[in-house]
Formats: structure tokens, C-alpha cells, sequence
């Protein structure tokens, strides 16, 4: 079963946020490459954790910069490429560590 | 359970405002946007800009206005100041009522919706309204 966000609406309100970080052509598309990302097999430029606070399993991908979060009850929450002048730490790699260590 | 954003103070939130949840008023993406800045300084940028209606998914509500929304849930209050060189700065509740607005934050737009909106609710606005009034004379 390909991965899903939770509701279709959920997708949609994501797909407007950040489909064009992926140049999603709709919001079928933008899901399938969240679950692609998220269901790949790792390879030497994605790291992945799980988040303590809520079991949350986070990709981040060092190169191309795509970052995707699936909740422990196996839905997509959200696939962007983060910016951080939104987040607010230095960088990338900072955000996803700082958010695999949030207990 | 409906819940209220802490950002701009919509209130028909259909999940808590964590975990990615994207508030279709302000746009605010909890857990993303709220990393490391508050809640009031996103709602200062929301308000700077416009507090326009962010969702194209949702459709905004009829006779929807954000900045009535913020007042009206509270998260800020209009005062005038005294000697400002603008007429009109808005207090935050989030920051210990700071004021977030006297000096040029707005710009002359969102100024005008701020006076027009006080037309509509003079309850809310008297000071606005009396501010404005001096301006005019």
C-alpha cells in the first residue's frame, strides 16, 4: 500500500505549501513523491530518526535538501525542503537533528 | 474537537495546532514555523502583512477578516499612543502586552484596513476611531 497523508484534505493544504519545492505536478503526484522519499531504501546522503516525543520517523536527504516526516501510525504529515529563514536554526542538517532529539 | 490557532486566533482548527497541522487563516505550519520563533512574532509578521486569508483550500468565511479575528479572540487590542508619529499601534497579548506597532511596522495598507475595520467595530476601535478623527483635522 503506497503511503498516504491522513486526509485528503491534509494533502492538499501541503500540496499548496510546498508542491513547488518538488515541482509537483498535483497533488497526486506531490503524494507519491513524499512516499517515495519516505519509503526508499536509505541511501548515503538520507539520514533517518525517530522523533522520542511522538515516534514520528523523519527523513532529511543532505543533498537535495527534502525533508518528510511519517507519524507512527504509518501516514505522511508533511514532505518540503526546509528553509531556514522559516525554521530558524542555521541549517538543514541542524532542524532535522534538532527535531530527532525532541523528547 | 475544534481547536484555536495561537498564531492568529481562528478558531475552527480541526486538529491541535502541533505536528505539521497548517492553520488555513494564517498559513502557520506548527512545528515548522513555530521552531524556533513564538507564536506572537508570527502573528506580528501575519498582521504586517495583511493577515490575509492564507488557504487555498479551504475557502475563507463569508465576511471573514483576520484582523477583526485577532481582536476579537483577544490575542491583541488597539491603543493609541501618545506622540507616536503613527496613529495607530496594535498591543500584543503573547509578549506581556507588548506593542508591537507604533512606529511604521504596518504598512499604509494594512493601516487602512486597520481604520476602516475600526469604522465597522467602534467598540473595539474607539480609540482609532477618536485617533483618526485628530488626524483628519
Amino acid at each position: 500500500m503506497p503511503l498516504t497523508f491522513r486526509t485528503s484534505r491534509k494533502r492538499a493544504r501541503h500540496f499548496q505549501d510546498h508542491g513547488s519545492d518538488f515541482d509537483a505536478l498535483n497533488e497526486a503526484d506531490y503524494e507519491s513523491k513524499a512516499g517515495a522519499f519516505l519509503t526508499n531504501p536509505l541511501n548515503t546522503n538520507t539520514l533517518e530518526g525517530i522523533r522520542p516525543r511522538d515516534n514520528a520517523t523523519i527523513r532529511y536527504n543532505t543533498v537535495t535538501e527534502e525533508y518528510g516526516i511519517i507519524s507512527s501510525d504509518g501516514y505522511i504529515r508533511t514532505y518540503y525542503k526546509p528553509d531556514p529563514t522559516l525554521h530558524g536554526l542555521p541549517s538543514n542538517l541542524d532542524y532535522f537533528n534538532d527535531n530527532c532529539n525532541q523528547v | 474537537m475544534i481547536y484555536t490557532c495561537p498564531v492568529c486566533g481562528f478558531n475552527k482548527l480541526e486538529d491541535p495546532p502541533a505536528n505539521d497541522e497548517i492553520c488555513p487563516s494564517c498559513g502557520t505550519q506548527f512545528g515548522y514555523h513555530d521552531f524556533t520563533r513564538s507564536h506572537a512574532e508570527l502573528r506580528v509578521r501575519w498582521l504586517a502583512n495583511g493577515a490575509l486569508w492564507h488557504s487555498r483550500v479551504d475557502p475563507q468565511p463569508p465576511n471573514w477578516n483576520g484582523i477583526r479575528q485577532l481582536f476579537d479572540t483577544g490575542l491583541v487590542y488597539s491603543a493609541t499612543t501618545p506622540n507616536a508619529d503613527s496613529q495607530i499601534s496594535v498591543v500584543d497579548l503573547g509578549v506581556r502586552e507588548r506593542v508591537i506597532s507604533n512606529s511604521g511596522l504596518f504598512t499604509s495598507k494594512v493601516k487602512e484596513r486597520l481604520i476602516a475595520l475600526g469604522n465597522s467595530v467602534p467598540h473595539v476601535f474607539a480609540h482609532v476611531k477618536s485617533a483618526t478623527a485628530s488626524a483628519g483635522r
